[in-house]
């Protein structure tokens, strides 16, 4: 069985993790990889289902989703997984016990994710229906050492998941894009073909 | 899935490394004279101190299959690597094979898994640039320097320095000068980036690839042979050049060698002698009634009629157009191929040169007589092993069956050289499949890769 691998998108509550993680998703995809996205909202609605905001709860769903991740990527699928994940032991830990592992942290000021605030987290907070909001009154811990570092506020979406993805070649996960193709385009086999040729070679 | 196993570990805690100086075409013979020339004082010295032995290239005798063969050391049947260019038979195809065609783990690969950090610049075939841990600048079988590097970030570094992937080998008929300027320019650019990754990069295997020497030797050879000014001092002053920056290069991997932590291999991939004329195995096969164009078509090997029984792609590989495996076969299986195959080999083995009456054919040789693999179904049914000075080349078009082009130098099978320093090489024959062996053993990895080398 061929190893895969686990993307881990962390970050504030509207960074953009769901965003850049279904871009990277759909790219990986058509390379030819099984892929499976984990995205910490919709797991809550599942495998998680009956949990709270308290720290433990929330640590509880970063450690299932992190758990699905590892059992995923052990038999040859990329698991990704978006969640706030503010705490950097629990992260750490996913890390030790995944292997395979590689850490994006979508960073965004809090107040472009206020402004953007597609789930009325903010606003939620700031009416006081809710309280304990990573990066608001709760902490959130940024990563030290990630291995991708993506800036929402001053990035599109798609430079963001370009971003990604060139790491995970970097970091010899994924080969290069022109390694996905064994052929040249046809202007590219034209310059190969003069080349060779000047050299008697074909 | 997984190219090699990341690993946040840099490099590997085993001491010893290994840096690989490929000096393409650099033949044993050819050394020899310029060394009695006095032209590589550096080279001179160190041969004296090193264990040096010739080494037997691959067949057909090319850059990209002689160094597919290196990396991955394994004959061309298990790499399935069989020259610049190739066919798919059905549908008929010409395509220019590269790395992506590669069947077989290389050097760099096994080395990455093992935790390893490889740069590797330059190697023919490889491109595209494998994601190794390290770096990878692929040859020139890369399209743009953009698509040829591996990490990506490392490329803005590498135009700085200007780092072009090969000579224009067009200006050599129009402007040698300019073509000799160019060759300089591009190894002092290869020997300073190698330089810098050196310094700046943590390594375990280094191989640097001097493409520039089979080329100054493609075209300039001839002249230097005729001692013809200022071309032959030319010549010379280049591989002084080469010399001079081997020179830098000892002196950076010096003390590595002294505390016995690295050693260092100069190779090369196949010999080089003076091509006397180019032998059109297409036009022959012709004339003697085995290849048939259709005569509203294009005169172009994918147009090729029904009726063939055999067509040629350089240097010297002959398909035989078989029934149930060529798109439009026209010869049946079994004995029928078989005689054919008899009746061309015996034919070629005949053929004499209209001009000085040599012959042009050393050896004609059935695939399964030189390959071993699973690939062996996508090699040549024939291939030619040719005498030095009759290069088979591929054309559709030649006006005769031997004719002189602009390219003076030919390659030749047995005179590669395998250069060690320090330690020894063992007294034996080498094939360019048996350095990897070697290589993997030195970097305490043997087993990482299966070759057909036998441990150095």
């Amino acid at each position: 069985m061929q190893e895969g691998f686990t993307v881990w998108f962390t970050g504030l509550t509207a960074a953009g993790k769901t965003t850049v993680a279904r871009l990277v998703a759909k790219e990986l995809l058509e390379r030819g990889f099984k892929v499976e996205l984990l995205d910490g909202d919709e797991v809550r609605k599942n495998l998680s289902q009956g949990l709270g905001f308290s720290k433990e709860d929330r640590d509880r769903n970063v450690l299932r989703i992190g758990y699905v991740c590892k059992l995923l990527s052990r038999n040859g699928i990329v698991a990704i997984g978006a969640a706030v994940s503010p705490f950097k032991e629990t992260r750490e830990r996913l890390r030790s016990e995944i292997g395979n592992f590689v850490e994006v942290y979508v960073s965004c000021p809090l107040g472009v994710c206020r402004e953007r605030d597609y789930k009325g987290i903010y606003n939620k907070l700031q009416e006081g229906r809710i309280s304990g909001v990573s990066g608001v009154d709760d902490p959130y811990e940024e990563p030290e050492n990630p291995e991708v570092i993506l800036r929402t506020d001053q990035e599109t979406a798609e430079e963001s998941a370009a971003k990604v993805l060139t790491a995970l070649e970097e970091l010899g996960y994924i080969a290069p894009r022109a390694a996905s193709s064994s052929g040249y385009s046809e202007e590219e086999r034209l310059i190969l073909e003069k080349r060779l040729s000047e050299l008697g070679y074909i | 899935m997984v190219f090699w196993k990341p690993n946040r570990i840099k490099n590997s805690k085993t001491a010893h490394r290994c840096f690989v100086l490929g000096l393409d075409g650099l033949g044993m013979e050819l050394l020899d004279r310029l060394l009695a020339q006095g032209a590589m004082p550096v080279l001179s010295e160190l041969m004296q101190k090193a264990a040096v032995s010739r080494m037997r290239s691959v067949i057909p005798t090319v850059s990209s299959v002689a160094w597919a063969s290196y990396a991955t050391g394994v004959n061309p049947a298990m790499h399935n690597l069989f020259g610049f260019v190739d066919r798919e038979p059905d549908p008929f195809r010409i395509f220019i094979p590269n790395a992506s065609h590669l069947k077989h783990d290389t050097i760099w690969e096994a080395l990455s898994r093992a935790g390893k950090r490889v740069i590797s610049l330059n190697v023919p075939v490889s491109y595209p640039p494998k994601p190794v841990n390290g770096v990878m600048v692929g040859c020139f079988l890369s399209p743009s320097l953009e698509k040829a590097v591996h990490p990506p970030s490392l490329l803005p570094l590498l135009k700085e320095m200007g780092y072009s992937l090969d000579v224009d080998a067009w200006k050599a008929r129009e402007d040698l000068e300019g073509f000799l300027a160019d060759l300089e320019r591009i190894l002092e650019s290869r020997f300073l980036v190698a330089f810098r990754l050196m310094e700046q990069e943590p390594w375990d295997f280094f191989q640097l690839h001097i493409m520039e020497t089979d080329r100054i030797n493609h075209f300039l050879l001839g002249l230097w042979e005729e001692k013809e000014e200022p071309w032959c001092t030319r010549f010379k002053a280049f591989y002084s050049r080469l010399d001079s920056w081997l020179g830098r290069l000892l002196e950076s991997l010096e003390k590595l060698m002294e505390k016995g932590e690295l050693t260092l291999i100069l190779m090369s991939d196949h010999g080089f002698c003076r091509l006397e004329e180019e032998f059109q195995v297409n036009f022959w096969l012709e004339k003697q009634g085995y290849l048939f164009f259709e005569e509203s078509g294009e005169k172009k090997l994918p147009q090729f009629s029904p009726r063939t029984r055999a067509y040629s792609l350089i240097p010297g590989r002959i398909f035989i157009n078989l029934r149930g495996r060529e798109d439009r076969g026209s010869v049946a299986p079994g004995a029928e191929y078989e005689s054919l195959r008899q009746e061309l080999a015996e034919a070629l083995l005949e053929l004499r040169d209209p001009l000085s009456g040599k012959p042009m054919v050393r050896k004609v040789h059935l695939r399964e007589e030189i390959y071993r693999g699973p690939f062996l179904d996508r090699a040549a049914d024939l291939v030619l092993e040719p005498q030095d000075g009759f290069d088979p080349k591929g054309n559709t078009d030649a006006a005769s069956i031997t004719q002189k082009g602009h390219i003076q130098g030919m390659h030749t099978l047995e005179d590669a050289f395998l250069l060690r320093y320090p330690g020894e090489l063992p007294k034996r024959d080498f094939r360019i499949q048996d350095v990897a062996c070697g290589i993997m053993g030195l970097l305490g990895e043997p087993d990482r890769l299966p070759t057909e080398g036998k441990p150095w």
